[in-house]
C-alpha cells in the first residue's frame, strides 16, 4: 500500500497529556466508531446530539475499568465525522492495550495529524488553525521518534526487526512462487514449511506481548530534559539547583549510560526526567569518549535541551557547531554564572539566534532565573499532547496477520492459496509502521533475485 | 504523401505499432516512421507473448481495444495458462508465437488501419518551437512545443504530437565477446541522430543494457535427449474477441546446462564484455546472462533451458535461458556441451546491446514529456523491458498523443485499474534502476487486477476513448451476461444435494469437476468466463476487502493537483518535498504520495492545502 491515507475509514489513537494526574483519552473517528467502541464497553446511545455515558471498558473476560464515553455525532464533532472519546485513567500501557484491541477489531491507527486533517477536510477548522496544528506535526513526529529511540534502543526494536525480517523472507518465497513459476523448476516454500515458520513467528510475538514493560520503560515515556554545554559551563551546578531537595537519582535509562546522570523530578507539577551530561564540543580523548557519546546521544534524544553557557565566556566556533547540531527549536539557552558578570551587565552579543523567550539568565548561587527557567520549560513541554509509545500495537497486528495465515493453512487438504497468504504477510510486514510502498517492493524483489536464480 | 499529420510515431516495434494503431483508430491522422517497414512488429528476443504479470497486461491492452492480444492469438503455436495450480486470481496466459507470422499480421493490421500511413526513413531531428502563451499555464516547465520531425533525406514532416518508441536503437552498441557493432538489432542500424536531438532539447539520457541468446537450427537438435513440454489441452486465448484457437499447437523442449558448461564459461569470463569492463550499464536482474547465473549461483549444478520453436515452418529454435555476450567461439563450445544440442548449428549468435533511455521521471502519467509539449515516449526508451510492457505504454501514448493533437483532455490509467497503470505510475514517480519488468508483486491490488476481469476494468474506458468498436462492445455485453448466467446456474444447480456454489466455497475445492457438468459446460467453455465465476464465488470476501480499500482511497488518490502549483508557497512543506514535487510535478495526490522522498506528513500538508482551494470537499 501507499502512504496515502483514506479519509472515510475509522481511525483510532490514544492520547495523554503530560500532567500530574494523567487523563487518558482514546479517540475514534469514522463511520464504524460506535460499533467498535461498543465492542469494548457495551451499548452506547446512537444520539444525534453530543452525549456522554459512564461505562466499563472490558480489558479481559473478568477485568473492566470505569470510563466516560463521549459521543459526538457527525457533523458536529471535531473531525466532522462520528467521533467517540473514551476518558479513563491515563496509564500509557493501558491506553495502548485498548487501542490495540480496537485495531484488532478493525480500526486503523491514526497517522500523526490525521484527526486534524479530517477536521479540516470536513470544514471544521479553517486553514490558519490547521497550519497551527500541522506545524506541530513534524515536531511531534520528531518527538515521537526521539521517544521511540529511547525506548527501543534495546531489545524491543531488535525483536521487531527480527520478526519483520523473517516475515519478509517468507513473503519473498511466497511471491517468488507466484511470479516466477514459469522460469525455474524449484519450489520456493512448501505449505508445511510455511506453517512451521508461521507457528514460530506467532509464538515469538505472543511471548513478547506477555512481557511487562519494566520500570525503566515507565521513565522512558516521560519527557526528557538534557543539560548540555561545554565543559565547566555550570551544568552540574544548575542540575543540582533545579533538583533542589528532590534528590531522586534514577537508574540509567535505556540508551544512556552511567555517564549521564538522570533524575526524575516534577517541574511545576510536570513529571520530567532531568539529565546532566558530560561536556560537549571539544575533541574527547580515549578516556572521555564514552561520556562524550553518551552526552551527544542524550542531547539527540531529549525533548528539550537546556544549553548551558557560561555568560562570562565568549562563544567559540566549537560551541556554535555543537549548538547547530541540536538546533534552536529544541533548545532553551541558559546563560549561567550571571552573578559573576560585572554591573551593568553586558551579555556577549555573539550568541546564536534564539527567541528572546527562550533564553534565561541564571545563577545557581543566587537562585536568580531558576523560576523563570522552570516556567519556560513548562511552556515548552506542555505545548503538545503526546501519543504514548505504541509499543505493543505492531506486535498485536503482526500476530493477528500471522494467525490468519495459520488459519488458512490449518486444513491440510486445502490448496495453498499463495496470493491470499501473500496479502496477510504484507499486512504482517506493514504492522511495523511502514506502509507497503515501492521501496518495500524493490527490497522484496532484491531478496528474491539474490536468493534464487531466476530468469531466462 | 501526407506532409502534415496529427500524430507521428517513430518506431514500429511493439510500442510503436500499438501507439500508431491507437492514435489512428481514435481519429488522428497518423504517420508511422520506421527504418524498415518489413521489421514492424518484429520480436527481437524470445518468440513469446504473455507470462505472469505480462499476460494480464496483454489482456488489458486487448480490453482497451488494442492490437497485441488479437495478433498473439492469431499467431500462437503454443498456449499455456501459468499458475493454474494456484487460484484463478493469479492465472496468467502465455503463448509461443510464430515469429515471422506475428510481424506479418501486425503489418497487415496496420496497413488496413484507416488514417494510418507508414513511411520508411530515419528521423534525425525533432523539430520544436517556443510554446505559445496559451499553453504556458497548463504545461509548466515545458520549454518547447513539438512541430514535427526532420528525416535523414532532408524531408520535414509536421505534426502536433510525436511519439518516440526507439526501443534499443538510441546510440545502440551490440557486444559479442570482443566484437562491437553499432546497431540496435542484428543487421539493423543505430539511431544516433535522434538520441542527440533528444539531448539537445534538454532531456537527460541514461544507458541500459540487455541481451539475447543464440538461435539454433531446428533440424540439428537431438529430440530423443530432450524433455517435451506439451501445450495446454484447452488453449485460453488472450483476446476477448477470440472465440476459438484453431492453429495447430506444438510442444517446446527442455534441457539443462551442466558443470562442464559452467566450467567453460568461468574459464572465459574475461572475454565476456560484462565482466571485462566493456559494458558498465545496468542489465535486468530478473533476466541474467548465463555468465551471471554461473557466477552468482556458483553452487547450482545446472540451469534449465527452454528450447522454443520460432514458428510452425521456421527453422529457428530460441534457447531460452542462455542469454550471453560471450564470443562466438565460446558460445559454440557451450552449445555443443549441452545435452541434446551436441550437433546443433547456431543460426544467430547471442549478443548484448547497450542503448540510451530517457529516465522516466521526465514524463507524466500520460507519457507526455514535461519538457517538450506534444512529445510522448513509450517502450524501452522509458527504461522498461518486454514486448507487453512496451505495448502497454504504446497504447497509452497513442491515445494521449491523439488527444493532445485534438486538444482533448488526457487519459490516465490508475494503479487500481490495470497493471498498465501500476507500471506507468511506478515509472513516473520513482524512475528505474534497471530495465523495468512487470511482476504481480508490484501491484498492491493484485486480487483485483486479474486476467479474467480485464474487460470489466477497461472496456468501458476503451469505449469512451473511441478504441472499442461496436463488435467488441457487443462481445463485452454478451460475456458479462454469460458470467451472470453461469453464476446463476452455480447457485441453482445441485450436486449431491447441495448447490454448486456451496461446494465451491470449500477451500479444498478447485471447482474443475463441475466444469464438465452438462448444465454448466456450455457456459464454462471459455476459460476466462469460468475463471471469472470461480473467482466471484471463492474469493468474494477477499476481493470485496480489496475493492473497499480501493474505494476508500479513490477520492484522495484522484484528487488533482493543479499543473501550475508552486510548491514553494505551501506553508509547512519540507524543503526536500518541495524539491522532489517540483521536479516530478505529479498530476494527482496519489501520485505525489508515491514520489520517492515524500513522507506521510507531506501528504497531509498537501491534502489540506489542496482541499482549501476546493471548498466542495465533504
Amino acid at each position: 500500500m501507499t502512504t496515502l491515507p483514506p479519509t472515510n475509514d475509522t481511525i483510532v489513537a490514544p492520547a495523554t497529556a503530560w500532567s500530574p494526574a494523567p487523563v487518558g483519552v482514546i479517540r475514534l473517528s469514522g463511520p464504524r466508531s460506535l460499533e467498535l467502541a461498543e465492542s469494548l464497553c457495551g451499548p452506547l446511545p446512537a444520539a444525534d446530539r453530543p452525549a456522554s455515558r459512564m461505562v466499563r471498558v472490558s480489558l479481559d473476560d473478568d477485568v473492566s475499568l470505569p470510563a466516560e464515553a463521549l459521543i459526538f455525532p457527525a457533523p458536529r464533532s471535531y473531525t466532522g465525522q462520528l467521533l467517540i472519546e473514551l476518558h479513563l485513567c491515563g496509564a500509557p500501557p493501558l491506553l495502548r492495550e485498548i487501542a490495540s484491541k480496537l485495531i484488532s477489531a478493525g480500526a486503523r491507527r491514526a497517522l500523526p495529524g490525521e484527526f486534524t486533517a479530517r477536521a479540516f477536510l470536513h470544514g471544521k477548522l479553517d486553514r490558519e488553525q490547521v497550519w497551527g496544528v500541522l506545524s506541530l506535526i513534524h515536531a511531534d513526529s520528531a518527538g515521537q521518534l526521539r521517544s521511540a529511540a529511547r525506548t527501543v534502543g534495546g531489545a524491543r526494536r531488535s525483536l521487531h526487526e527480527e520478526l519483520l525480517d523473517a516475515a519478509s523472507e517468507l513473503l519473498a518465497r511466497v511471491e517468488a512462487g507466484i511470479d516466477f513459476v514459469d522460469e525455474e523448476d524449484v519450489s520456493f516454500i512448501s505449505p508445511a514449511a510455511l506453517r512451521d515458520r508461521c507457528t514460530t513467528l506467532a509464538a515469538r510475538a505472543a511471548d513478547a506481548l506477555r512481557e511487562r514493560p519494566g520500570r525503566d520503560a515507565a521513565a522512558v515515556s516521560l519527557p526528557h530534559v538534557a543539560l548540555v554545554g561545554l565543559p565547566n559551563a555550570g551544568k552540574s551546578t544548575l542540575f543540582n539547583a533545579l533538583l533542589g531537595s528532590q534528590r531522586a537519582i534514577v537508574s540509567p535509562v535505556v540508551g544512556t549510560t552511567r555517564d549521564v546522570l538522570s533524575a526524575s523530578i516534577t517541574l511545576n507539577d510536570v513529571p520530567v526526567v532531568l539529565q546532566d551530561c558530560a561536556g560537549l564540543g571539544h575533541a574527547p580523548d580515549e578516556v572521555e569518549l564514552s561520556a562524550h557519546h553518551a552526552a551527544e546521544s542524550a542531547a539527540d534524544l531529549a525533548d528539550v535541551v537546556i544549553w548551558v553557557h557560561d555568560c562570562t565566556m565568549p562563544w567559540s566556533d566549537v560551541e556554535r557547531a555543537a549548538w547547530a547540531r541540536i538546533g534552536a527549536d529544541r533548545c532553551i539557552l541558559a546563560l549561567s554564572q550571571a552573578d559573576r558578570l560585572p554591573q551593568p551587565r553586558l551579555i556577549p552579543a555573539e550568541k546564536p539566534p534564539i527567541a528572546a523567550d527562550d533564553q534565561i539568565t541564571v545563577s545557581a548561587r543566587t537562585g536568580e532565573g531558576l523560576t523563570e527557567l522552570r516556567g519556560v520549560l513548562k511552556r515548552r513541554l506542555s505545548i503538545r499532547e503526546r501519543t504514548p509509545q505504541a509499543e505493543n500495537e505492531p506486535l498485536v497486528e503482526f500476530r493477528a496477520a500471522i494467525l490468519r495465515i495459520l488459519a488458512q493453512l490449518a486444513d491440510e487438504s486445502r490448496r495453498f492459496d499463495a496470493e491470499l497468504v501473500a496479502m496477510d504477510l504484507r499486512s504482517a510486514c506493514e504492522a511495523f509502521g511502514k506502509g507497503w510502498d515501492r521501496d518495500a517492493t524493490e527490497a522484496l524483489l532484491g531478496r528474491i533475485f539474490t536468493s534464487f536464480c531466476i530468469g531466462k | 504523401m501526407l506532409q502534415r499529420a496529427d500524430v507521428i510515431v517513430i518506431g514500429g516495434g511493439h510500442a510503436g505499432a500499438e501507439a500508431a494503431w491507437a492514435a489512428a483508430r481514435t481519429g488522428a491522422q497518423t504517420l508511422l516512421i520506421t527504418f524498415d517497414a518489413a521489421a514492424i512488429g518484429r520480436m527481437s528476443c524470445n518468440p513469446a507473448i504473455g507470462g505472469i504479470g505480462k499476460g494480464q497486461m496483454v489482456r488489458e491492452i486487448d480490453a482497451l481495444g488494442g492490437l497485441m492480444g488479437v495478433v498473439a492469438d492469431e499467431t500462437a503455436i503454443q498456449f499455456r495458462m501459468l499458475n493454474r495450480s494456484k487460484g484463478p486470481a493469479v492465472w496468467a496466459p502465455r503463448a509461443q508465437s510464430d515469429r515471422e507470422e506475428y510481424a506479418a499480421v501486425v503489418q497487415a493490421r496496420l496497413r488496413e488501419t484507416p488514417n494510418l500511413a507508414i513511411i520508411t526513413g530515419s528521423v534525425q531531428e525533432l523539430c520544436v518551437e517556443r510554446p505559445p502563451s496559451s499553453q504556458r499555464a497548463s504545461r509548466i516547465g515545458a520549454e518547447h512545443v513539438i512541430t514535427g520531425v526532420r528525416l535523414g533525406d532532408g524531408r520535414t514532416l509536421r505534426a502536433a504530437s510525436v511519439v518516440v518508441t526507439s526501443g534499443t536503437f538510441l546510440r545502440a552498441l551490440m557486444h559479442c565477446g570482443e566484437a562491437r557493432t553499432a546497431g540496435g538489432r542484428i543487421g539493423e542500424p543505430a539511431a544516433d541522430g535522434l538520441s542527440a536531438s533528444l539531448r539537445s532539447l534538454g532531456l537527460e539520457l541514461g544507458r541500459l543494457k540487455t541481451g539475447t541468446p543464440p538461435r539454433l537450427a531446428r533440424d540439428s537438435l537431438d529430440y530423443s535427449a530432450l524433455e517435451e513440454q506439451p501445450p495446454d489441452e484447452h488453449p485460453a486465448p488472450f483476446s476477448f474477441l477470440t472465440e476459438r484457437v484453431t492453429r495447430p499447437q506444438v510442444p517446446c523442449w527442455i534441457t539443462h546446462t551442466n558443470p562442464a558448461v559452467h566450467e567453460l564459461i568461468r574459464a572465459n569470463l574475461h572475454r565476456a564484455p560484462m565482466y571485462s569492463g566493456a559494458i558498465e550499464s545496468r542489465g535486468p536482474r530478473y533476466c541474467p546472462s548465463i555468465e551471471d547465473k554461473v557466477v552468482r549461483f556458483a553452487d547450482k549444478e545446472r540451469h534449465q533451458l527452454f528450447l522454443e520453436p520460432e514458428g510452425l515452418r521456421s527453422d529457428r529454435i530460441y534457447v531460452n535461458g542462455i542469454s550471453t555476450s560471450l564470443p562466438q567461439d565460446v558460445q559454440a563450445q557451450v552449445v555443443a556441451k549441452i545435452r541434446g544440442l551436441e550437433q546443433a548449428r547456431v543460426l544467430q549468435w547471442g549478443y548484448a546491446v547497450e542503448y540510451d533511455f530517457v529516465p522516466p521521471e521526465q514524463i507524466d502519467a500520460t507519457l507526455h514529456t514535461k519538457r517538450v509539449s506534444g512529445l510522448f515516449l513509450a517502450g524501452q526508451i522509458n527504461g522498461t523491458s518486454g514486448y507487453e510492457e512496451a505495448a502497454g505504454q504504446g497504447i497509452v501514448a497513442g491515445i494521449n498523443a491523439a488527444r493532445w493533437a485534438a486538444q482533448r483532455p488526457p487519459v490516465v490509467i490508475r494503479r487500481d485499474q490495470a497493471y498498465i497503470g501500476v507500471m506507468i505510475d511506478d515509472l513516473v514517480t520513482r524512475g528505474v534502476t534497471e530495465p523495468y519488468r512487470m511482476f504481480t508483486s508490484r501491484a498492491e491490488h493484485r486480487l483485483h487486477l486479474r486476467y479474467d476481469n480485464a474487460d470489466e476494468r477497461l472496456t468501458p474506458l476503451g469505449r469512451e476513448i473511441g478504441l472499442v468498436d461496436d463488435h467488441r462492445w457487443r462481445r463485452f455485453a454478451e460475456r458479462s451476461e454469460r458470467v451472470a448466467r453461469l453464476l446463476e446456474r452455480l447457485e441453482q444447480e445441485r450436486v449431491e444435494g447441495r448447490p454448486i456454489v456451496q461446494w465451491l466455497r470449500r477451500p479444498e475445492e478447485d471447482g474443475s469437476r463441475f466444469a464438465e457438468l452438462p448444465m454448466v459446460a456450455e457456459l464454462a467453455r471459455e476459460a476466462d468466463v469460468w475463471a471469472r465465476a470461480i473467482v466471484c464465488v471463492k474469493y468474494d470476501g477477499y476481493i470485496r476487502r480489496q475493492e473497499r480499500a480501493i474505494e476508500a482511497l479513490r477520492r484522495v488518490e484522484t484528487q488533482p493537483i493543479p499543473a501550475a502549483l508552486d510548491y514553494s508557497t505551501i506553508p509547512h512543506l519540507r524543503r526536500e518535498a518541495v524539491e522532489r514535487l517540483t521536479a516530478i510535478r505529479p498530476m494527482t495526490l496519489g501520485q505525489a504520495s508515491r514520489v520517492s522522498g515524500i513522507h506521510p506528513t507531506d501528504v497531509s500538508v498537501l491534502m489540506v492545502y489542496l482541499a482549501a482551494d476546493t471548498p466542495s470537499t465533504s
